[in-house]
């Protein structure tokens, strides 16, 4: 019952918000959700510690338990949720989203994260389906009502976008589903591991299915496009929870469901996956080197590292599903950073726009500065922070990918990742000298400069995900050694 | 099948029909009293319904599909008679002629629930349709004289046709019923088998334009449009549960045959995408809340009509399941609608979640089950029945039909968000005027979204009876 009650709460806590919308005032609304997502937190962990699958029959018609359980595959991803859950609401107290009740955003953001754990902590494929798409109208509302476009049909378009594109993906994921239930037998997780051997045309059809409609949750190039508008126009709260949290449930649903029951029909498709997602670390970094706004620039900086993720676990070994694993969590911790840093230089500012001159961060602001390179430097990729273990990790295990794969195509992915690496460094020292380094003059000739550095909540919020960056980059053990089961939980991966 | 079952199956019939001449005896009788029909016509279908239960479930395979179409049926027309509005029952004839035609045409839509030959499914669909276009002529205004006028044509053009299929089974099968055995008898005889299709696919025809299916679709938007709301809640429920069952049975001998029916197959497939797809564009498309409903519903009889494709029991079962999701969540809306009189407009309905929370919240609740968007899930699990027996039969093709049925969830998706954004958008600052409590509506609106609710939580309930 602990890990129901971890998903229940932040769910019935968010209907509530959400219904009582502004009747409650923002402090209340604040505390409430705080205590929410702490005490999920705390349940997950007891869940954790406690290591007893939850499975109670759901719809006995089409064979759903209601079924949760936490195995070395999730618990990554199910902590992260946890922690970002706190994140979001800690960040309120900064910046309380404009365009309706605080009530109703954080409802909506406690029911999206509601369903991302229940997603996560799922045993069973079609409740991961259905909590998959519970993620949906909150995450639509969000960006639609608390977006930050000045024009609604901006906030329309993305927030549309956002949601048309992730339901054609989970639907054709439903029909894969569907199709693999059938010849499987279950939509239990643990029976579905290796169900489907062999390479025949009806096997890759249903591996077809379910990778693309999830590499359009992940994303994976050329099905991102929806990610950059729905980022930028997200409150930053939203964009937070899109990029640590959801765009996760499409990964983690490519190792559940085609890696793990399909492994021979996987490694048939996985070139095109490794293929596309090297493509994307280049794409992204070369529209990195250009782009002017650097909320949509960290949002391409996420297609790129999101290409690590596909060519990681397109090499389907028990390294690369850890590298997988391990990239999306750094990914999942800088991108939140990130996201709060540049939410807050956007409200700052008032817009992200790179080619406006402004003083430089280094002399007005040097927390913020300070946070601004240290956020920079691990999406880069710096060795010594989280980021780095994540792409290293990546190219070593895509150097020699699983059985079943053609080594030259990975060794060609392996090299054209490495270049779309390299990119990161030269698109973060642009950044670094637009708005770091700075025109030292014009801040000497009284443009409007107001000297408002890292507020006490940035601080708190940057400094523990920065904290977490350097351990994971000092200490990768941490995270490797939790997950060092999958390959056996993948019925014995290489 | 025993004849005691097959007369009980006939009960709810007899039940609604002896009702309407209740009605109209009275009527008669004491030409002076008023308020009474309605009160009657509910006590009838309550009777109905009771009847229903009493159909006797063993040694009747088709008993339980009856009895929840027959429900749904009644229901339905319980949702009318709370939902027809005062113009509907100032109608020539009164309050009594209002609701002895509604008592009429669930009379014969339970009616076509229990028919298992050809004949008595003719004599039923017309007795379900015909008491319908007198309805919403009955309204008055032109705009509703052509819409009847419409369905009539439409309704009569249909019964040629389901005549012409009905002689062409006779003459195919040798018999006019319409199960296992008659087909069984011509397995193996080619000419007598196509002859068999040909006869099924005509009577489909027929059949499609109560369901609302493309290109017999014509006749909805107008009548949504025109009709009182009460009759449009006639049309969702009670006249769909009979074209779902009018299908269902002109499919079930085939449903048990082994023998691959690929023109079958092929054809209703193309109809169902062609309605679900086109219907949603369409819809995409309308400003007016009962032109979005109509076009909606020809979308989703679409998605009714997707898992017959199948040719199996477990499909007619999905059909029936989604077709019950749908009309709830429909009257949903129209009980919101009937509420808000005359605002025909969709920013009609701007802010309305702000200004009146429990019709807001309760279409806002409608609207994301017909998408099929959890917190709506039992809208979500109606999608997945209505695919399943796509994957679970050897047909190699279906699975194609699946994916392409994907375009239409994305297309039905941005329909029902369209009208959910006014919904939760910022009511203007002119403070609308509060809209007149009607209880009828009212009690349907709250009935209905307690329904989804509940169903969203536990969709076993749905799914175990329809099984």
């Amino acid at each position: 019952m602990v890990l129901t009650a971890a998903v229940a709460l932040p769910f019935l806590v968010g209907a509530v918000l959400l219904g009582l919308g502004d009747r409650v005032s923002a402090p209340v609304a604040r505390a409430a959700a705080g205590v929410a997502v702490i005490a999920s937190a705390g349940l997950v962990a007891a869940g954790w510690y406690l290591d007893a699958p939850e499975r109670f029959s759901w719809i006995p018609e089409l064979g759903i338990d209601w079924s949760l359980r936490l195995d070395g595959l999730n618990v990554a991803f199910v902590l992260l949720t946890a922690a970002v859950g706190i994140l979001i609401v800690g960040h309120t107290a900064y910046e309380m989203p404009q365009g309706g009740a605080p009530a109703s955003y954080l409802g909506a953001v406690l029911i999206a994260q509601a369903g991302a754990l229940t997603a996560f902590l799922a045993g069973d494929a079609l409740l991961f389906f259905v909590a998959f798409e519970i993620v949906l109208v909150p995450m639509w509302f969000v960006i639609r009502r608390f977006g930050d476009g000045r024009v609604p049909e901006v906030r329309d378009e993305a927030s549309t976008r956002f949601v048309l594109y992730t339901a054609v993906g989970s639907t054709l994921m439903l029909v894969g589903i569907l199709l693999l239930a059938v010849r499987a037998g279950s939509t239990d997780f643990d029976r579905l591991v290796g169900a489907l051997p062999g390479q025949d045309a009806a096997t890759v059809a249903i591996v077809l299915l379910l990778t693309v409609g999830l590499c359009v949750k992940i994303p994976v190039f050329p099905l991102h496009t929806w990610l950059p508008p729905a980022h930028t126009i997200a409150p930053t709260g939203g964009s937070v929870l899109l990029a640590a949290v959801l765009l996760k449930l499409g990964t983690y649903g490519v190792i559940r469901l085609p890696l793990a029951s399909a492994p021979d029909a996987f490694a048939f498709i996985s070139p095109w996956l490794a293929l596309a997602g090297a493509f994307a670390v280049v794409w992204g970094g070369l529209i990195c080197l250009a782009e002017t706004d650097l909320k949509r620039l960290i949002a391409y900086s996420s297609v790129a590292h999101m290409g690590f993720v596909a060519l990681a676990v397109a090499s389907g070994s028990s390294l690369g599903v850890q590298a997988a694993i391990y990239t999306s969590v750094a990914h999942g911790i800088v991108s939140a950073f990130l996201f709060i840093l540049v939410g807050g230089l956007k409200h700052r500012w008032g817009s992200a726009d790179l080619t406006v001159s402004r003083p430089a961060l280094r002399e007005v602001s040097p927390a913020l500065g300070f946070f601004l390179v240290l956020g920079m430097a691990a999406g880069m990729g710096l060795p010594g922070l989280a980021v780095f273990w994540g792409e290293f990790l990546t190219l070593y295990a895509a150097w020699s990918p699983g059985g079943g794969r053609s080594q030259v195509v990975f060794l060609a992915c392996v090299v054209v990742a490495a270049i779309g690496a390299a990119l990161g460094a030269a698109y973060t020292t642009r950044v670094l000298r637009a708005v770091w380094v700075g025109d030292a003059v014009r801040t000497k000739t009284g443009l409007p400069v107001r000297h408002d550095d890292a507020s006490r909540t940035e601080r708190a919020l940057l400094g523990v995900l920065g904290l977490a960056l350097v351990a994971l980059g000092v200490a990768p053990g941490i995270l490797l050694t939790a997950t060092a089961g999958v390959g056996a939980l993948l019925g014995g991966l290489p | 099948m025993t004849m005691t079952a097959e007369l009980a199956a006939f009960g709810p019939a007899a039940v609604a029909g002896l009702g309407a001449v209740l009605v109209l005896l009275i009527d008669a009788i004491a030409p002076r009293g008023r308020g009474w029909q309605r009160w009657l016509g509910i006590a009838v279908l309550i009777g109905a319904l009771v009847s229903v239960v009493w159909i006797p479930a063993a040694g009747w395979p088709t008993a339980t599909l009856t009895q929840v179409l027959q429900s749904l049926a009644v229901v339905g027309a319980v949702v009318a008679v709370a939902l027809m509005g005062r113009e509907q029952y100032a109608a020539p004839g009164g309050p009594s002629v209002a609701v002895a035609l509604v008592l009429a045409t669930t009379a014969g839509a339970a009616s076509v629930a229990a028919s298992v030959d050809v004949v008595t499914l003719v004599v039923s669909l017309e007795l379900a349709t015909v008491p319908v276009v007198a309805l919403v002529a009955l309204r008055g205004t032109r705009g509703a004289g052509h819409a009847a006028l419409s369905l009539l044509v439409t309704s009569l053009t249909s019964f040629a046709l389901i005549v012409v299929g009905a002689a062409l089974w006779v003459s195919a099968t040798g018999t006019v019923a319409l199960t296992a055995q008659a087909w069984q008898g011509i397995v193996g005889e080619d000419t007598r088998v196509a002859l068999g299709v040909l006869a099924m696919l005509i009577l489909l025809s027929g059949i499609g334009f109560k369901l609302s299916l493309m290109p017999f679709h014509a006749w909805t938007p107008q009548n949504y449009r025109e009709a009182d709301v009460g009759v449009v809640a006639v049309l969702v429920t009670t006249s769909k549960a009979a074209a779902l069952a009018a299908v269902i049975a002109v499919l079930r001998p085939s449903m048990s045959s082994v023998l691959a029916l690929p023109a079958l197959t092929v054809g209703l497939a193309a109809v169902a995408l062609t309605t679900m797809i086109l219907g949603a564009s369409v819809a995409l498309r309308q400003d007016r809340a009962l032109g979005l409903v109509a076009w909606s519903t020809i979308a989703q009889a679409g998605w009714v009509l997707l898992p017959l494709v199948a040719l199996a029991e477990q499909g007619a079962q999905a059909a029936v399941a989604y077709l019950c999701v749908y009309a709830a969540a429909t009257v949903a809306l129209l009980a919101g609608v009937a509420e808000r009189r005359g605002d025909g407009e969709l920013s009609a309905y701007r802010g309305l979640i702000r200004r009146d929370p429990l019709t807001g919240g309760a279409m806002a609740f409608a609207l994301l089950v017909l998408a099929g968007l959890p917190p709506g899930v039992v809208g979500l699990i109606a999608k997945i029945i209505a695919l399943r027996p796509l994957t679970t039969t050897a047909h190699q093709a279906l699975p194609i039909v699946a994916v392409l049925a994907v375009m239409a969830v994305a297309l039905g998706i941005a329909v029902y968000l369209r009208w959910l954004v006014i919904l939760v958008a910022r009511p203007e600052d002119t403070p609308g005027s509060a809209a007149p409590r009607a209880w009828g509506p009212r009690i349907v609106l709250v009935a209905a979204s307690v329904t989804l609710v509940v169903l969203s939580v536990a969709p076993q309930l749905l799914l175990g009876w329809v099984r």
